[in-house]
């Protein structure tokens, strides 16, 4: 099975510090990738690198087994980006935005951009600066989305946005593989939407890539663990990642289930969401 | 056909689907021909991931129970009825050797376990 | 493609092209009225070297404003290059405007002598040396401190242009020669200065 996008050795660093290290990921045919990580992690940076919004230090980059640089203009074309909502201007109307972005892109369909306006409730004529943060993400989208593109590139699109949206804004991803989309990449910190439609996920933390995994193996790989703190002796604790001990128990997620059953045969599982498992691996100032 | 999964078994999703769709095949809820779903709606429907399910399509072609046709579909494949018929036989056997034994152990003898196998039998 | 950027260019400062057309049309009458000789050649001046400050600065602002728009044009199939080009084109557009502007109106303002055209192309040269200089400094500084310059330049010719009016000291100005030169010396500053910004813009960290 090939990959649409293809990462490899990936380096920036910015002046104040921050840098991503070797990065190196990909995104597999047909599924949706979530890409996450805390604040500042590196995702954006990451997101902005691939698409030559910023130039990189050093890595190779493959759109549909195209290299980025020698082919940019005709694998921009293919691709459809959802950045920031404040990525416009903000004086103009949609059309009129619409009017400068479309020409671009040689597939172009407006009868498929009206019914986006048409679905989102959106009329072609009112002024970009006069939408809410969620009609802006929808307007953002229905751009993405009228050019035939075959990959979906979206950093943080729910951020900031109400549950209703935001699965809103999930099931129009749905749809859009459905009907033919080859994959869809998308960040975020949000991650309860990620159970829901991710097929891959690619965690980042520091600048460094973390794991890349299907979710519903990662999701078997952990558990959430509960039982007496007095069941907690070193070997235990080694085995169990971000212990919390009260008065009344402890609570921690682990990989090593098996293993921890055979020291404390009725401990309570749980099955972890996709938030335990990022949490189990980011650092934590210098201690993980 | 009914496919339900938890995420609290022990048993990994892509392995949970794989055996309740051998069921359902044995079990002939499923039959030679019949279309599966798309790697893509059975996923949505399941909330599973389609890496998941493309996996059990995959296991289940090299096992010889589907055939997936590009451009087609994925079908329940006609190449394994024998394999299937043997296998169920071979439960079938299983459970008589279960039984057999059973009965020796409780001095139970060939002739009056073929009675009561003839009793049984007509009660359905 | 191009010509999308630049109506994106004029999209932008619409707001603001009404009132350069309106600076266009009173400042002649205005400067008529209150100087009767060199009224036409200062009109002339000033509202070309307006026309040639403001809409770029203006521009320049609104870009600042919404700097995530350039990032979104970006990931579009649409090239740096373009992007950049496209502001040389506008602002040529603008100075051409003020051109046409000033020539309607001395045909009916007959006080303020009749439209020069070594006048043009002297204010084209000036032109030249404002976009020139102002918009390699903007895609590198960034706006805010862009306009620091921009306002140094703007004071400083107008301060030469006037100086040398009204003190006529424009002996060397009538040859033919000097404004074939002036010509190609404007076009070829235009250029440089538009290689300079595509190698700037291309290096640039998009929002």
């Amino acid at each position: 099975m090939d990959s649409i996008l293809d990462v490899r050795m990936l380096n920036k660093s910015y002046i104040g510090g921050f840098s991503i290290r070797d990065v190196a990921f990909f995104m597999p045919e047909g599924c949706i990738t979530g890409f996450i990580g805390v604040n500042g992690a590196g995702k954006t940076t990451v997101i902005r690198s691939i698409l030559g919004l910023s130039a990189r230090d050093s890595g190779q980059i493959q759109f549909f087994g195209l290299d980025f640089d020698k082919n940019e203009r005709q694998i921009k074309d293919r691709i459809g980006v959802v950045l920031d909502a404040e990525s416009f201007y903000e004086d103009l109307s949609l059309a009129e935005m619409k009017d400068i972005i479309a020409p671009s892109y040689t597939r172009w369909s407006e009868a498929e951009f009206r019914e986006y306006l048409d679905r989102f409730e959106l009329h072609p004529k009112q002024k970009i600066k006069l939408l809410s943060k969620g009609m802006k993400v929808k307007y953002s989208l229905a751009l993405a989305l009228s050019h035939k593109a075959e990959l979906l590139i979206m950093d943080e699109p729910t951020s900031g946005l109400d549950p209703l949206i935001r699965s809103q804004v999930l099931k129009i991803l749905t749809e859009y593989m459905e009907k033919g989309g080859r994959g869809v990449l998308f960040s975020t910190h949000i991650l309860s939407d990620l159970d829901k439609i991710t097929d891959m996920l690619v965690m980042i933390d520091n600048g460094k890539i973390v794991f890349q995994d299907e979710k519903d193996a990662l999701l078997n790989q952990y558990r959430i663990v509960k039982g007496d703190v007095r069941q907690l002796n070193e070997p235990v604790r080694k085995l169990i990642l971000n212990i919390e001990e009260t008065d009344y128990g402890f609570t921690g997620i682990t990989r090593q289930i098996s293993e921890l059953k055979q020291f404390i045969p009725d401990v309570i599982v749980e099955h972890a969401a996709i938030e335990d498992i990022m949490l189990a691996n980011i650092r934590k100032g210098g201690k993980k | 056909m009914k496919i339900i999964i938890s995420n609290t078994s022990d048993s990994p999703l892509y392995q949970q689907i794989e055996d309740q769709i051998k069921d359902a095949i044995l079990l002939e809820e499923l039959k030679e021909g019949d279309s599966l779903p798309s790697i893509r709606s059975f996923a949505n429907d399941l909330k599973v991931s389609v890496l998941t399910i493309r996996r059990v399509y995959e296991d289940l072609e090299r096992e010889g129970f589907i055939v997936c046709q590009v451009g087609i579909g994925t079908f329940v494949s006609a190449s394994n009825i024998e394999l299937l018929r043997d296998s169920k036989r071979r439960l079938v056997e299983q459970k008589m050797q279960d039984m057999i034994q059973t009965a020796k152990s409780l001095s139970i003898s060939k002739e009056e376990l073929n009675a009561m196998m003839d009793i049984l039998y007509e009660e359905d | 493609m191009l010509f999308n950027l630049i109506k994106k260019d004029f999209l932008i400062t619409k707001k603001h092209i009404l009132l350069f057309f309106l600076i266009g049309m009173i400042i002649p009458p205005v400067f008529q009225w209150q100087l009767s000789e060199n009224a036409g050649v200062l009109a002339f001046t000033f509202s070309a070297l307006l026309f040639i400050d403001l809409p770029l600065t203006y521009n320049s602002m609104k870009e600042y404003k919404c700097s995530k728009a350039a990032a979104l044009l970006c990931a579009a199939p649409y090239s740096r290059r373009q992007i950049v080009i496209s502001k040389y084109i506008f602002g040529t557009i603008m100075y051409l405007a003020c051109c046409v502007l000033f020539l309607v109106q001395t045909l009916y303002l007959k006080e303020l002598g009749g439209f020069h055209i070594k006048l043009a192309i002297l204010m084209f040269f000036v032109f030249a040396l404002f976009q020139g200089i102002y918009i390699p400094v903007q895609f590198k500084i960034g706006y805010e401190m862009a306009r620091n310059v921009s306002l140094i330049l703007f004071i400083l010719i107008w301060n030469v242009i006037a100086y040398s009016i009204v003190y006529e000291k424009t002996a060397f100005l009538s040859s033919s020669g000097f404004y074939g030169i002036l010509s190609v010396l404007s076009i070829f500053i235009l250029v440089a200065s538009a290689c300079l910004s595509i190698n700037i813009y291309e290096k640039a960290e998009l929002a």
